[in-house]
């Protein structure tokens, strides 16, 4: 009896000794561990011949490690948000939703005062062409190029290494500036040669290409700083300075919109430069030296290569029915007003989708890292098909808010022009054309932000392959099967391409992401 | 054998990119000896840190060994072209891995969970490793689906009679700690006479790697045990079990590696010796090689005093130097001598600590008695301030602090951590970690007793004097690698 009450008179004491050294601290997984711990509180080899007659600190923790299970360690709690689920939806919708804000107040623009920082309800038939064409072609030039920024920037700022951030985005910048000034250079040269557009025309087109593609790239800085408050503030200055030009002044139209969008393309250079410098002068960032070119191009290129062909996407079916030629055409290539309107008018259903994307990226971060932690290993099939699950749901949701959009955008101008006077000259935009422009083009752009978001999880998990590998097939039959409808049938046709090329991309996409979340277990770990 | 001794030194998170106590031994060494040739291999975190020292002349090669912070492993790693990426890119094949690469990470993470594991044979298996990615790429073979699957499978076995198995995530970030850490097998062989290690760590990888392919000499000096440091590490941030139970063996089967190839195992005291023994070194490879200080900046000067009995500790402001302790020391000395300061020289590094001390010395009713002096650029003047030099810290390897106080002629007390004992026994007085009431004790017999304490104090320089100077380090070191090169020191 007495041996066994000091048995557990020197169990209570070794249970109180490691109490007292791992207090706050993990649950010791060894005798090393406990070691550390009895040095670190200040106890040497002495102590434990002393207090303990044991010959040193060694032993005393083979002697205290046992106790260890009667004490509680709580695990470090890593909590990626804190945010509610429903809140963290909500915000992110929104923000997502951000992303088309310029979008919207060019599209409002458009619709209240009848201007917008490069398009004009009084455009003719040609400046609408020559614009059309500038924007399209800047979009082509800088698509790559803001993807490249965002990512390499991007990969600096979240390092903190915020002084490289600001020396490759500028560099990237510059390259990109010079690449704009070169293709209007050849631009001119074939224009020379060829004779496409007589000189004034060429010269408006080439001076909102340059424009336009500076703006465009100076927002893709914006764009990498998450400043989306910016770009909506710097577009809405635009079409301020469009309508004070335009219609407050009473100057020409290519006037106001050459002279705002001067100013805008100053004063975003202005604040991306000097949003450059405050990234430069942050404290801690140390390094100063990029990698090698070679290998800048090596992890950069596929990213150059997404973003040229997304916009390549983008733009294709606009520029098959612009140049079918079963009309007359005045030039090789034409804008044409119901498509344009169609195809805009299908931009609405896209802001509702797209903005979904950001959900579903930011809630499969914090799924996948609260699931592995949970699952245990063995479970691995489980997890996979958690996720497959996951992702089926995710597509639900987009084909549900897609359908329940391209209803609702359907509607929206009608209701407008029922709704108020001043909308009523609406309802005179809207024909057998663009409708059909609409319905094929709204779905092709529902189903283009479902494949963007199977894109951003294949970027996302460094994957960049299944990404060009998708768009490619996607404008690939994007444009056979545009040019094949527009030119069999009539030019509004092209809108089929959008909508197969859409439906490749998507199918694709999903192809390689049904791959993915079924090894999602190999794609997370590779993730680097 | 002849010319120049060539040594590559590897330093893990400290020379030549960050400031320490690591750095400051390294930069003296690599300065003093400006007869030998040295080539640095730093591994450090990210590359984009810039260096803290200006390098000697005598420094002819650095190859820097980032682990994290890039695309591609190599990319700012000198020796490996981009055109040679690409092509060894090209050349890696799930074939290749399955047949050339998956059984060295078998070795490795099979030697992790094993008690005794083949050193002889994991070290060799290193080396292979450092080969296999002279033909192939590093981020390919390691993204490999096969590997992955193959890796998954084993530690599922490894697991299977466990009470409890990992979490998939345990798994994942196992193989990614081995891609990360292993990155420091990636740098070229350095043609050298000796490899020098400035922990035993993954910094000593590549000095395995050298001294058995190349035949170098590999000299290992332990500043504070980094094994030990690891776990303390793991212990504060609560990780899980399953989570301690890769990583820390990991870092002990390096750390084991380190002492089975080190030819010479330096610690900076005899009391680190504890830890060596007891992963496994032999005594006989042990040659202690106590730090140094500067014995003409620490010297005893007439420096601005406030006239009052002062004690003064030079720490920096966390929970291993125990101010708690030199507070309630304070506290007690003043009941006997109400004109006594007690100065803390030393920055912040734990805010919440400092606000503990803080509350401490205003519950103790400790104003005008304790001042928080802040960091100090200059410890003699500090150290010259005080007529005792006080050290409570609960936990050290060898402190120069003590040294410092010492060579200034001062009565260092010091709580018996680390190797204190060896330089301050009797020259000083050494008393039980946190025990306030022996500190206070002795402080009031310094302060009573000046004349004694003077003495005492000519004795502490003099013991400084007779081993523990920055020559004495430097001679040390140069003695060992021109041992371990079979050299007599003249060149021959």
């Amino acid at each position: 009896m007495e041996r066994e009450d000091s048995h557990s008179a020197e169990e209570e004491r070794s249970l109180e000794l490691l109490r007292s050294i791992s207090e706050g601290k993990g649950r010791p997984l060894d005798t090393w561990e406990v070691t550390a711990l009895l040095e670190t509180n200040g106890l040497r080899d002495v102590d434990a011949r002393t207090d303990w007659t044991l010959p040193d600190l060694f032993i005393l923790s083979e002697r205290l490690l046992p106790s260890a299970v009667r004490l509680d360690y709580p695990v470090k709690e890593t909590k990626l948000t804190k945010h509610r689920f429903g809140l963290r939806v909500t915000l992110n919708y929104l923000k997502g939703m951000l992303f088309a804000v310029p979008m919207i107040v060019q599209i409002l623009s458009m619709i209240v005062i009848g201007v917008g920082i490069w398009s004009s309800i009084n455009f003719t038939i040609r400046d609408a062409t020559i614009i059309g064409l500038a924007t399209l072609l800047a979009l082509a030039t800088t698509g790559g190029a803001a993807q490249i920024i965002g990512r390499k920037g991007l990969f600096y700022i979240k390092l903190q290494e915020t002084l490289l951030a600001s020396m490759i985005t500028k560099r990237l910048y510059l390259l990109s500036v010079s690449v704009i000034i070169m293709t209007a250079f050849a631009f001119a040269g074939m224009n020379l040669y060829f004779q496409f557009f007589p000189f004034s025309v060429f010269s408006s087109f080439i001076l909102y290409y340059v424009l336009l593609s500076l703006f465009f790239l100076a927002l893709s800085v914006f764009y990498m700083l998450e400043q989306y408050g910016t770009i909506a503030l710097i577009t809405i200055l635009g079409i301020v300075l469009v309508y004070l030009f335009y219609v407050v002044l009473g100057k020409e139209i290519f006037f106001s919109q050459y002279v705002s969008l001067g100013i805008i393309v100053v004063l975003a250079n202005i604040l991306g430069f000097y949003q450059m410098r405050r990234l430069r002068k942050k404290a801690g960032a140390e390094g100063t030296l990029l990698p090698k070119v070679a290998s800048l191009f090596y992890t950069l290129y596929s990213y150059f290569a997404y973003g040229s062909l997304y916009f390549l996407f983008l733009i294709m079916d606009r520029m098959l029915a612009w140049t079918t030629g079963k009309q007359y055409l005045p030039s090789f290539i034409w804008f044409n007003y119901p498509y344009e309107v169609g195809v805009d008018w299908a931009l609405i259903p896209l802001i509702f989708t797209i903005a979904l994307v950001e959900v579903f990226i930011y809630e499969l971060g914090i799924f996948a890292f609260n699931r592995m932690n949970e699952t245990p290993a063995s479970q691995q099939k489980n997890f996979n098909a958690h996720f497959i699950r996951i992702y089926v749901l995710g597509g639900l949701t987009f084909f549900i808010v897609g359908v329940i959009s391209i209803i609702l955008s359907y509607f929206f101008p009608f209701f407008l022009s029922n709704y108020s006077t001043f909308f009523q000259h609406l309802g005179a935009y809207f024909n057998r054309i663009n409708i059909m422009v609409f319905f094929f083009a709204s779905a092709g752009y529902v189903l283009l932000s479902w494949a963007l978001l199977n894109c951003i999880i294949f970027f996302a998990y460094s994957r960049p392959n299944f990404a060009i590998k998708s768009i490619a097939a996607g404008t690939f039959v994007n444009f056979v099967v545009g040019y094949i409808f527009s030119r069999a049938f009539d030019y509004y046709y092209a809108i089929i391409g959008l909508t197969a090329g859409g439906i490749v991309f998507a199918a694709v996409s999903t192809y390689y992401a049904y791959r993915f979340f079924r090894r999602y277990d190999y794609y997370y770990y590779s993730a680097y | 054998m002849s010319g120049r001794l060539r040594v590559v030194m590897t330093t893990e998170g400290t020379y030549p990119y960050y400031a320490g106590g690591v750095s400051t031994w390294a930069d003296i060494l690599v300065k003093s000896l400006h007869e030998i040739d040295f080539s640095l291999l730093p591994v450090m975190m990210h590359p984009y840190i810039s260096a803290k020292f200006v390098l000697p002349p005598n420094v002819t090669a650095m190859v820097n060994v980032p682990l994290w912070g890039t695309e591609e492993p190599t990319e700012y790693m000198p020796g490996h072209p981009f055109h040679k990426i690409y092509r060894r890119k090209l050349k890696t094949s799930d074939a290749v891995v399955e047949n050339e690469f998956r059984w060295i990470i078998e070795m490795i993470t099979r030697a992790i969970y094993c008690e005794t594991p083949d050193l002889r044979a994991v070290g060799e298996s290193m080396a292979d490793f450092h080969d296999f990615f002279r033909e192939y790429d590093y981020h390919t073979a390691f993204r490999s689906r096969k590997l992955w699957d193959f890796f998954y499978d084993m530690m599922l076995e490894l697991y299977r009679h466990q009470e409890k198995e990992p979490s998939l995530y345990n798994i994942v970030e196992n193989l990614r700690w081995l891609y990360r850490f292993f990155i420091s097998l990636l740098s070229p062989v350095i043609e050298a006479d000796i490899y020098h290690s400035s922990a035993a760590a993954f910094c000593g990888l590549p000095c395995i790697v050298a001294k058995i392919k190349r035949g170098a000499k590999f000299l290992l000096t332990e500043h504070g045990v980094y094994v030990r440091e690891q776990y303390l590490y793991c212990s504060r941030e609560r990780m899980p079990l399953q989570t301690k139970e890769f990583l820390l063996g990991l870092i002990r089967l390096v750390s084991k590696l380190n002492y089975y190839y080190a030819d010479q195992v330096s610690p900076v005291c005899a009391h680190n010796m504890r830890w060596e023994k007891k992963f496994g070194t032999p005594e006989e490879k042990i040659r202690v090689i106590y730090n140094g200080i500067d014995e003409g900046r620490f010297t005893r000067m007439s420096v601005d005093r406030s006239g009052r009995p002062t004690v003064v500790m030079v720490a920096r402001i966390e929970p291993l130097k125990d101010i708690e302790t030199f507070i309630r020391t304070c506290a007690l000395v003043r009941e006997t001598d109400g004109n006594v300061l007690f100065k803390l020289y030393g920055p912040v590094v734990d805010q919440d600590y400092y606000e503990r001390c803080s509350a401490l010395v205003r519950d103790l009713g400790l104003g005008g008695h304790f001042v928080f002096s802040g960091p100090t650029a200059s410890p003699e003047i500090s150290n010259n301030e005080g007529d005792v030099v006080l050290l409570t810290s609960i936990s050290e390897a060898f402190p120069f602090a003590v040294l410092e106080g010492m060579a200034c002629e001062k009565v260092v007390i010091s709580s018996d951590v680390g190797g204190t004992k060896e330089v301050l026994e009797g020259y000083g007085f050494i008393v039980r970690p946190r025990d306030h009431r022996a500190f206070a004790e002795k402080v009031r017999y310094v302060l009573t007793h000046p004349e004694e304490a003077a003495e005492m104090g000519l004795e502490a320089r003099q013991r400084v004097l007779s081993g523990f100077r920055v020559e004495d380090m430097v001679r040390n070191y140069r003695d060992s690698y021109f041992a371990l090169a079979g050299r007599d020191g003249t060149g021959r």
